[in-house]
């Protein structure tokens, strides 16, 4: 934190910058009032219900984030991971939950307590273009937060007026993010999309912010400008002591920047754990399937891998217990059928299968069903009933019903019964090791 | 093919992100009065427009002049008074040159007379007065009460925008002209509330536009980062979203111009609007009815005055239009 | 994956012959040299990698292999042959751009070549596909008109060609819409439709761009499944170092409209000769190690417009000499060199004998603050 906010600081020492605890955003799937209406067909005439659908974009995150550090959030589009992000500095509601800020919660804020609030929190966009209002110049956009929120405070000393004293200051942020200061004047379409993320940066550092928001900040930038503005951001967070929220879908830029990194998967945070400890030491299914996704820029590394099969489900209504159950390779057995783990391995192949659809299912006949997915064995007993009776469905191609049975085994895994939340021994660094996977039972940390 | 679609994206995508054309021609960069200025230089159709207004707009101030500050000195001096009659009748002249059933065409009344013998061409000169003051007048208060309702509306939403939308369309959904005629017999039957009514009668149109301009702004980056910087909504509104929303009400008031023009010369026409002996086009439109035949001229001058100011006003919102959005260039 | 030794790829014939390839745009602003003077070759059977950031001309180079150049831009120089074919021709010392008698005429270009033999996979599979027809019903179209069958055929190849590519229950996604398509499962169904002629080349313009890390990586696997499967060759053009090390065989880096790098995947990460191709690789976070500092290139690619004087990388480039900013370099084969042809355009390769090691560094004489080095305005 930045020195001249110490006298700020009225909470205790161990209290982090920002906590979040219980955060939820939902969004209503349908607009307007009569939005929820629909025709519900199942009788002879149709009668009109009236059912609205939430979209659970973000559901109960927790975390905290100390003064001066970088935490990352990373996770695929659709994830909520800017939701989230939005919803932490209040530029959406949130639905629950609470945000404290320096000792406040933001989440019972409102209007003007709230705006005065935000001189302490500013935010970065992903897209720099369309941050910037085209018909502003720079300097005027570098200097909106600062009149926004009166500053400077006090008349300065030297006899000039707040405007000279807010201009001096545009110009010196300017040098300082790496622009000339001798283009106050311009317009924002006069420079490259790397230049305008260093505008943002200008401008959010105005008001001597002690905690910065970025959402996807060089996501729209090339290599070589995206490693400049990393740089420069680093540097800039040495100088005032920032905290940083950054969010990306990379995980290579997250490596670079943060020092702690939380991964998220359909609204929830799957993992969290200092940046050494998650890329060396992942202890969840999902983050492992992102690792070993991500193409590395070298030829001779080995060329992965588990690729993660299906899409995201749909956030309206979410899988039961772990979220990622319905993609995950490494789902645990239900205890009631006695599997070995040969067999549980190839049912659990087999329902990923029959979920997606399979092209190897398409007009296949039992024994290749058989060849395919049991060759090397079947269970037993019930369990072994269960998978008889579901490829003489997927032979029929009825798809429903063959999803039906196999329910009986991801339904009652521990997975599906269960919500994850495990906190593991770190191998690297003493920072706390989160891991929402119910393979982490028994391995559970003093933490 | 479908392949082929995607191909005519060449220069115009920006690259910033991960597009690979050369970015010559920033959309952005279309900023500013100078800007629109230059872009209406270079648009023949949008100059011709320009001109055409330039020329009324410079008669109907000089018949302002003449008639609020001399009183028709101009007129009674090199010319005959276009409200009195004249001394000596003759009356449905045609224009110089021409011969009808009346007489022969005089430069005395280089378009000829009507049918008490007034001038026609003094007619229209002072009728331009009218014209354009009704035109003026009654856009600005559409103009100023629907970007009102509308920017209030869009940048709210919630019930303030519902409220305010459903009054909105309630005005929309009764004819232009029924509403202005029954505001007119509700106050008065004359030019000024005739003015007020198509004002009023237009605020819809300004307000609807604004509206979506305004809902679609409001979602832009810039206004959230302000937000997020901790701006003042008022301060948004004022230098973030009305600016950037104001283009197409501006498109839509030049036409609208143009638009109460007709207006007024159709109520005119149906004597709601202008008074005799005030002279107005819309006015000698109608007197001229029943001297069609004899002499067709009576009818032609107002028309093709009318004409060419309402042409005149489109062709510049059509310019305004094709130099402010810039994705109409693009294709 | 098809990493094929390259002296096995040089007795065979080239699939496409690219020679001095130029492409510009008229603009009011000047003469926009988006490509200017690229030659490469296109085995079958590779994939073979275009990689440059915004703005280096690749778009606009393999646009100009299909010919889909448009106003204000043409092709005004250089030589493309496709299996013996001419798409572009050019009198080598005409004064005026002048197309050779045996170019193909735009007709056989739109009837035999495009989508047959070459076919295209652009960036945004929304706008390459039509939201008011059913996916099927394009795919089906394309296949209807291109392989000369009925119709009931055509749709049966479609549905197979959509199984193909992984689309699950291909008989009822057939006659879906394109926005109920998730984006990875529209660009298979771009996948499909370029493999729908069987071509022997697809370029493919960025298509996993705009796709999530898990998605791309199913991507990728299916593209190298298919090319060993149907033999196609792939110019695969991307600004993503970490896909070309994935799926390359050659690899040609671009920079501002020039080919200044060409050599084997391998060669170019671990072998990097061209200062341009180093500076990328430094300035990339890592996924599987920690990076202390990443160290970029300053400054960013000037304008194609007004390229800088002799080499267009020296105002950026941390070993440039005197040399450098009064000559340009052409690209040329490390004279000394064992194994697989690398291709430099740099005066530090020793095929050049231009003095460049007694020349005097350029350090000092280069604005401090790089980023402003060179269009920093756009206009």
């Amino acid at each position: 934190m930045s020195v001249d906010n110490e006298e700020r600081e009225t909470a205790s020492v161990d209290e982090p910058l920002v906590r979040v605890s219980g955060l939820s955003k939902h969004f209503n799937n349908d607009s307007g009032f009569l939005g929820g209406l629909q025709l519900d067909q199942t009788g002879r005439i149709p009668r009109p219900v009236y059912d609205r659908s939430w979209v659970r974009a973000v559901d109960d995150v927790s975390f905290a984030i100390e003064a001066g550090e970088t935490l990352g959030l990373v996770g695929e589009s659709g994830c909520g991971k800017s939701t989230l992000a939005r919803t932490i500095i209040k530029l959406l509601e949130p639905t629950d939950g609470d945000v404290l800020f320096e000792g406040q919660n933001l989440a019972a804020m409102s209007g003007e307590s709230l705006r005065t609030m935000r001189q302490d929190m500013q935010f970065i966009f992903q897209d720099p273009q369309s941050s910037l209002d085209p018909r502003m110049k720079v300097g005027r956009i570098v200097e909106e937060p600062m009149r926004a929120h009166g500053l400077p405070a006090s008349d300065p000393e030297n006899g000039s007026s707040k405007s000279e004293q807010r201009r001096d200051t545009a110009r010196t942020l300017l040098d300082q993010v790496g622009l000339d200061p001798q283009h106050y004047n311009r317009y924002p379409h006069q420079f490259s999309g790397g230049q305008r993320q260093r505008i943002n940066l200008a401008r959010a550092l105005s008001v001597n912010p002690d905690f910065i928001v970025c959402d996807e900040p060089t996501s729209a930038l090339d290599a070589s400008i995206q490693a400049q503005v990393l740089n420069t951001m680093r540097e800039l967070q040495a100088e005032f002591g920032l905290t940083y929220l950054f969010i990306s879908h990379d995980l290579s830029v997250i490596r670079y920047i943060a020092d702690r990194v939380a991964v998220m998967y359909l609204g929830e945070i799957v993992e969290l754990a200092e940046t050494e400890e998650l890329f060396e030491n992942p202890r969840h299914p999902y983050t492992n399937a992102l690792l070993e996704a991500i193409p590395v820029p070298d030829p001779r590394a080995s060329p992965s891998r588990d690729l993660l099969v299906g899409e995201v489900p749909s956030p309206i209504d979410p899988p039961s217990g772990c979220r990622f159950r319905t993609r995950c390779p490494v789902l645990i057995a239900p205890e009631e059928y006695d599997f070995s783990d040969r067999e549980w391995e190839n049912v659990r192949s087999f329902v990923r299968a029959v979920t997606r659809r399979a092209p190897e299912l398409l007009d296949a006949s039992e024994a290749s069903i058989r060849g395919t997915f049991f060759d090397d064995s079947v269970p037993r007993g019930e369990a072994g009933r269960i998978v008889d009776r579901t490829i003489d469905r997927v032979v029929a191609e009825e798809w429903d019903a063959a999803s039906d049975l196999l329910e009986q085994f991801t339904e009652k895994s521990v997975c599906a019964r269960e919500v994850p939340r495990y906190t593991v021994d770190s191998e690297h660094g003493t920072g706390e090791h989160h891991a929402h996977c119910h393979r982490n039972r028994g391995a559970e940390g003093d933490g | 093919m479908a392949h082929d679609s995607a191909t005519d994206d060449g220069l115009t995508e920006d690259s910033v992100g991960t597009g690979t054309e050369p970015d010559v021609r920033g959309v952005e960069s279309r900023v500013g009065a100078w800007n629109t200025l230059s872009q209406i230089r270079g648009d023949p159709t949008a100059l011709a427009g320009l001109a055409i207004i330039s020329v009324v707009t410079l008669v109907a101030l000089i018949a302002s002049v003449d008639y609020y500050l001399l009183d028709y000195w101009l007129a009674e001096t090199f010319w005959v008074h276009p409200a009195r009659d004249p001394q000596e009748v003759e009356i449905l002249l045609p224009p110089v040159g021409l011969e009808n059933d009346f007489g022969q065409g005089t430069w005395e009344h280089p378009l000829g007379t009507d049918h008490r013998g007034r001038d026609i061409a003094a007619r229209l000169f002072y009728g331009t007065r009218i014209a354009m003051l009704v035109g003026f007048v009654s856009t600005v208060i559409g103009l100023v009460g629907g970007t009102l309702v509308g920017s209030v509306s869009g940048y709210y939403g919630g019930w303030v925008d519902d409220v305010l939308m459903r009054a909105v369309e309630t005005l929309y959904a009764i004819p232009f002209l029924v509403l202005v005629i029954a505001f007119m017999a509700a106050f008065g039957r004359n030019l000024t509330y005739a003015m007020i009514g198509v004002g009023i009668a237009s605020i819809p149109t300004f307000a609807r536009l604004l509206r979506s301009r305004v809902v679609s702004v409001r979602e832009e980056e810039y206004v959230a980062a302000a937000r997020a910087a901790g701006v003042r909504t008022r301060w948004i509104i004022l230098r973030h979203v009305v600016p950037n929303s104001f283009a197409p009400v501006l498109v839509q008031a030049t036409l609208q111009i143009g638009l109460a023009i007709l207006i007024v010369a159709g109520l005119s026409f149906l004597g709601f609007g202008a008074q005799p002996p005030t002279p107005s086009w819309g006015q000698m439109l109608n007197q001229s009815r029943d001297s069609m035949l004899p002499n067709p001229w009576f009818s032609i001058w107002p028309g093709l005055a009318i004409l060419f100011t309402v042409v005149g006003f489109n062709l510049l919102g059509d310019g305004l239009r094709d130099a402010l959005d810039p994705h109409i260039e693009e294709e | 994956m098809a990493r094929e030794t390259t002296n096995q790829l040089s007795s065979r014939q080239p699939l496409l012959e690219v020679r001095n390839l130029k492409t510009q745009f008229f603009t009011a602003e000047g003469d926009v040299r988006a490509v200017d003077g690229i030659s490469f070759d296109v085995y079958p059977g590779e994939i073979v990698g275009l990689v440059g950031e915004s703005g280096a001309g690749k778009s606009v180079a393999v646009r100009s292999i299909m010919r889909l150049i448009e106003e204000p831009g043409s092709i005004v120089g250089g030589e493309i042959r496709f299996k013996g074919d001419l798409l572009v021709g050019f009198e080598e010392h005409a004064t005026q751009p002048t197309k050779r008698e045996a170019v193909l005429s735009d007709e056989v270009m739109r009837r035999r070549i495009r989508g047959r033999e070459i076919a295209i996979i652009f960036q945004d599979p929304m706008e390459s596909l039509n939201p008011v027809y059913s996916v099927g019903s394009q795919l089906e179209e394309i296949i209807a008109l291109n392989r000369d069958v009925d119709e009931p055929t055509a749709r049966e190849i479609a549905v197979e060609m959509l199984g193909e590519v992984g689309i699950p229950e291909p008989d009822q996604r057939f006659s879906e819409y394109p926005h109920q398509f998730s984006g990875g499962m529209r660009q298979r169904v771009l996948i499909a439709m370029a493999l729908a002629c069987e071509p022997s080349l697809i370029i493919a313009d960025e298509p996993t761009t705009a796709l999530d890390v898990t998605v791309q990586a199913q991507i990728l696997r299916l593209v190298t499944d298919i090319q060993q499967r149907y033999d196609t060759s792939f110019i695969w053009v991307t600004h993503d170092m970490g896909v070309i090390a994935e799926i390359c065989d050659r690899v040609n880096v671009m920079y501002l409209g020039e080919i200044v790098e060409q050599a084997t995947v391998d060669d170019l990460f671990h072998d990097t000769k061209h200062p341009y191709t180093e500076s990328l690789l430094g300035a990339l976070p890592r996924p599987d190690t920690t990076v202390d500092e990443l160290t970029p290139i300053e400054g960013v690619m000037p304008e194609a417009i007004d390229p800088p004087p002799g080499c267009r990388f020296h105002p950026r480039c941390p070993d440039a000499r005197e040399v450098c900013a009064n000559r340009r370099p052409d690209i040329r084969e490390d004279p000394d060199r064992q194994g697989p042809p690398h291709w430099t355009a740099c005066f530090k390769n020793d095929a050049f004998d231009v003095g460049y090691w007694e020349s005097e560094p350029l350090d000092g004489k280069r604005t401090s603050r790089g980023f402003d080095a060179g269009g920093g305005e756009r206009r």
